[in-house]
């Protein structure tokens, strides 16, 4: 990932950001180098500039919005449905004079990012999915979060038990993820989507469509990820036709938290590219 | 145990006032202070008196936590200032400087020595990155990288590298150094991937600001990959426990400075770049894995906790993870027993001037440690027999040039230049018969001095005590195309153009080359051919004897010699 690199230091810098869409406002921060790159989150909406925003601004400028609704953690009545969120996230593309983008969407992002490739294939460079939601199949139907008590819908989301072992400044730092921010903000996530979808986190409709994606995509997945199972991911594979999955070991429905340093060098392999082996995926 | 003195070189005089939320640019340094402070660590490294083995500085860049960003400078001042005990750098940061830069200094550093410096490299602080602006997740390739070409050019006459970042041709650094074989490397080694390359190259394996039990699991590590996967046993003198130290008679008084000082470090290192997460790239997810498998211990270092008559507050809390160790000379002394036991490490260093301690806290600190801690520490965790690292460690090496004595010797490898039938300076054949032989040349002409005056010469190395000789290749056939007979006489030789003196660089038969590999033989005897002198490769047989015919496509030399040309213009 050397080549295209704008540096750490480049990475680093990022300012919030603010557009109006209609009659909503979309938050967000963008920061690094490069080609456009939308970043649609998931449950939890961005709690900084954080380790996978710096990583993927070393070959990118990265947008990183806060869908409307997730900060206030109230969904607008604007929005009713999936579809209306793609339709935002592809306005504010437009508000923000980004003519085609790199789209990298999670778990809830992914589902939207479905939807936006679906409607305007020719915004959208290379898809990246991880460990999307939207399929609903009789053989594996989406997860109703609405049944999902804290103790599940945290078994659910992490391969972690106990500590995780982060890297740090002087080396390993410890994280809990149980009692940390980014679960309180799942939580929210999880009402929001309650309240959007009735809970449930995918769509009988969308599998008959994925024929129509032309995008090169990549698809990562937690090998772990008990939300969104892996067999979506392998359905995703199969009825995408410029598709490729990539799989890591040891992650559940965040990837990007609990094995960061590899999900960043597969997403990057990817955008730039390269052809590398990552250790810890297969 | 082996004990080494160090100092971070903190700034002194950061404003109280500052909290974490302010970036300490360099608005807040002043360079009269720092050339008074310079003074004062230099005075305080200079500890022979005291009996350590050794002295440590290291680097680091962009932080008034450290005012050292070139540590071989300072090293070669305490070097300059004493006279037997060892010198080091713990380290410079490889993979952001060019490596064989990085190779002459060490070479230059152990020469000043006298052959008493330790080599160190680290990778750098994630905020280093950030400041320098590289990508991170390059930076263990560029470390290794790094590594390879600064070791094999300290061990090697000639250095060739072929990397992702770093391409080497034929680079031979002056000095070299005076250890042979040179000392293993001093790096620190947390992740999984640096424990595994120290193990891997026999290098010492350094941690700090960790809990005992962190650096157990660490060591613990490293000694598995050595001897399960590489078949050695490290010593003692391979792992080695870097300590903060303050150190009073006043127990108390010691315990409360102690905690100033540390917290004055932290406030100093904090945020020295904008760096609003976890620099992502510089490890694996795999990184710390083997410190999970009994977090409890990792993370309150429990054990070590329980092993001792430890006191609750801020002072025990940073003391057991491994931050700040403060106190009088008896609990200090049980503390770094346990520390060491347990942690399993020969090579201790300290550091008394922590944070904003002052000259006179640090010497006060320093002449505790040395009565009363020092000669308790050297007799655990000692290695058997040879116990100095750099005999029990090293590597073999490889030897330089002037001590081979291979039978086998390459060819002069040296060449720019080959002289053949299509060279410029080959002028054409002759002929002559006389004397019941006949003798088939092909003729060669050195240049006339250019118009500019640049003048040219041809050298033909000879044997020596590095190589054969420059490679001669001959091969010749007789009209017919058939091989001619291995008696022909075979001559190189130069003459001048007046009344210089032939010299013959080659005298034998044809079958010296017939029968050798590829057809080529060395030169025998060095030749240097001036400009307007002629060069001749000669074959003589008897008149009855099959010709060669040198204008046969198959017959054909080669002579892979030096042109020197030494150009005048501008």
């Amino acid at each position: 990932m050397s080549a295209a690199s704008a540096g750490a230091g480049v990475a680093c810098q990022f300012s919030p950001g603010s557009a109006r869409v209609g009659e909503l406002k979309t938050e967000f921060l963008q920061g690094g180098k490069g080609a456009p790159l939308l970043y649609l989150h998931g449950l939890s909406r961005p709690l900084g500039w954080d380790t996978d925003h710096i990583g993927l601004a070393l070959h990118r400028r990265v947008y990183a919005p806060v869908l409307p609704g997730w900060k206030a953690g109230r969904v607008p009545s604007q929005v009713t449905s999936i579809q209306d969120y793609a339709r935002l996230m592809l306005a504010f593309l437009e508000e923000e004079k980004i003519e085609k983008a790199d789209l990298v969407g999670h778990s809830l992002g992914g589902w939207i990012a479905l939807h936006m490739v679906l409607q305007a294939p020719e915004r959208i460079e290379r898809l990246v999915l991880v460990d999307s939601m939207g399929l609903d199949i009789e053989a594996s139907s989406a997860t109703d979060l609405s049944t999902l008590d804290e103790t599940a819908l945290y078994n659910a989301m992490f391969a972690t038990r106990g500590v995780l072992v982060a890297a740090g400044d002087f080396g390993g730092v410890p994280l809990d993820l149980r009692h940390g921010a980014l679960f309180k903000h799942i939580q929210n996530g999880q009402q929001n989507l309650v309240a959007l979808t009735s809970g449930k986190c995918g769509e009988a409709s969308l599998r008959s469509s994925l024929k129509d994606i032309s995008a090169e995509t990549l698809i990562v997945w937690g090998d772990t990820d008990l939300l969104t199972p892996l067999d979506h991911a392998n359905i995703l594979a199969s009825n995408i036709r410029r598709s490729r999955m990539t799989v890591i070991k040891g992650a559940g429905h965040y990837p990007q938290k609990e094995k960061p340093q590899t999900f960043l060098r597969v997403v990057c392999n990817f955008l730039v590219g390269r052809n590398e082996p990552v250790e810890e995926t297969w | 145990m082996k004990i080494f003195a160090f100092e971070e070189l903190t700034y002194p005089g950061l404003p109280a006032h500052l909290g974490p939320e302010v970036r300490l640019t360099n608005r807040y340094c002043s360079p009269q202070l720092v050339a008074q402070h310079y003074k004062e660590h230099l005075e305080e490294l200079v500890l022979e008196g005291y009996g350590f083995d050794g002295i440590f500085v290291n680097e680091h860049h962009f932080t008034a936590s450290n005012n050292n960003p070139d540590c071989n400078l300072t090293a070669a001042i305490l070097i300059d200032r004493t006279k037997t005990c060892r010198v080091g750098v713990i380290g410079n940061i490889i993979a952001l400087r060019h490596p064989l830069a990085v190779a002459e200094e060490f070479a230059m550093l152990d020469c000043l020595s006298g052959g008493r410096f330790i080599p160190g490299m680290v990778r750098g602080l994630p905020a280093e990155w950030v400041s320098y602006n590289m990508d991170p997740f390059t930076a263990r390739k560029r470390f290794t990288e790094a590594y390879q070409i600064i070791h094999r050019a300290l061990t090697q006459e000639l250095v060739d590298y072929d990397g992702e970042f770093w391409n080497i041709v034929q680079a031979s650094i002056w000095p070299k150094p005076l250890q042979k074989p040179f000392p293993p490397f001093w790096m620190p080694a947390g992740s999984l991937e640096s424990i595994r390359f120290a193990a891997e190259n026999h290098l010492v394996a350094c941690q700090t600001l960790q809990p005992t039990m962190v650096l157990k699991q660490c060591f613990d590590e490293y000694r598995r990959i050595a001897t399960e996967d590489l078949h050695w046993n490290p010593g003692f003198g391979n792992f080695t426990g870097l300590r903060f130290i303050h150190i009073d008679e006043d127990h108390q008084k010691a315990m409360q400075e102690g905690l100033g000082m540390f917290s004055y470090l932290m406030l100093s290192i904090g945020r020295p770049v904008y760096n609003p997460a976890p620099l992502p790239g510089f490890n694996t997810d795999q990184s710390y894995k083997h410190r999970r498998a009994n977090a409890d211990d990792v993370f309150s270092s429990s054990e070590a906790r329980r092993a001792l008559k430890s006191s609750d507050g801020q002072a025990a809390r940073f003391r057991d993870a491994g931050l700040m160790l403060s106190g009088n000379p008896e609990a200090v002394t049980e503390w770094l027993i346990e520390d060491a036991k347990t942690a399993g490490y020969g090579n201790l260093i300290v550091t008394f001037r922590v944070g904003h301690a002052t000259h006179r806290q640090a010497l006060k600190s320093q002449e505790l440690f040395a009565k009363y801690v020092m000669p308790i520490l050297r007799k655990i965790n000692q290695d058997q027999g040879s116990s100095t690292i750099d005999q029990t460690t090293a590597k073999p090496t490889e030897v330089f040039s002037e001590g081979t004595t291979d039978s086998e010797l390459p060819f002069y490898g040296d060449f720019n230049y080959s002289l053949s039938p299509d060279a410029i300076e080959t002028v054409g054949v002759a002929r002559k018969a006389e004397n019941g032989h006949v003798t088939a040349t092909w003729e060669m002409q050195v240049a006339k001095i250019g118009e500019d005056g640049s003048p040219t010469q041809i050298i033909v190395p000879g044997r020596s005590t590095e190589h054969k000789g420059c490679a001669i290749r001959l091969n010749l056939v007789a009209r017919n195309g058939t091989p001619i007979g291995g008696d022909a006489e075979v001559t190189l030789d130069t003459i001048g153009p007046a009344d210089a003196k032939a010299q013959i660089m080659f005298k034998g038969r044809y079958r010296e080359f017939a029968q050798a590999s590829g057809h080529t033989v060395g030169a025998q005897t060095r030749g240097v051919a001036r400009n307007d002198y002629s060069i001749r490769l000669s074959i003589t047989v008897p008149s009855e004897a099959a010709e060669p015919d040198l204008e046969h496509d198959e017959s054909t030399f080669e002579i892979r010699c030096f042109k020197y040309l030494v150009t005048l213009s501008a």
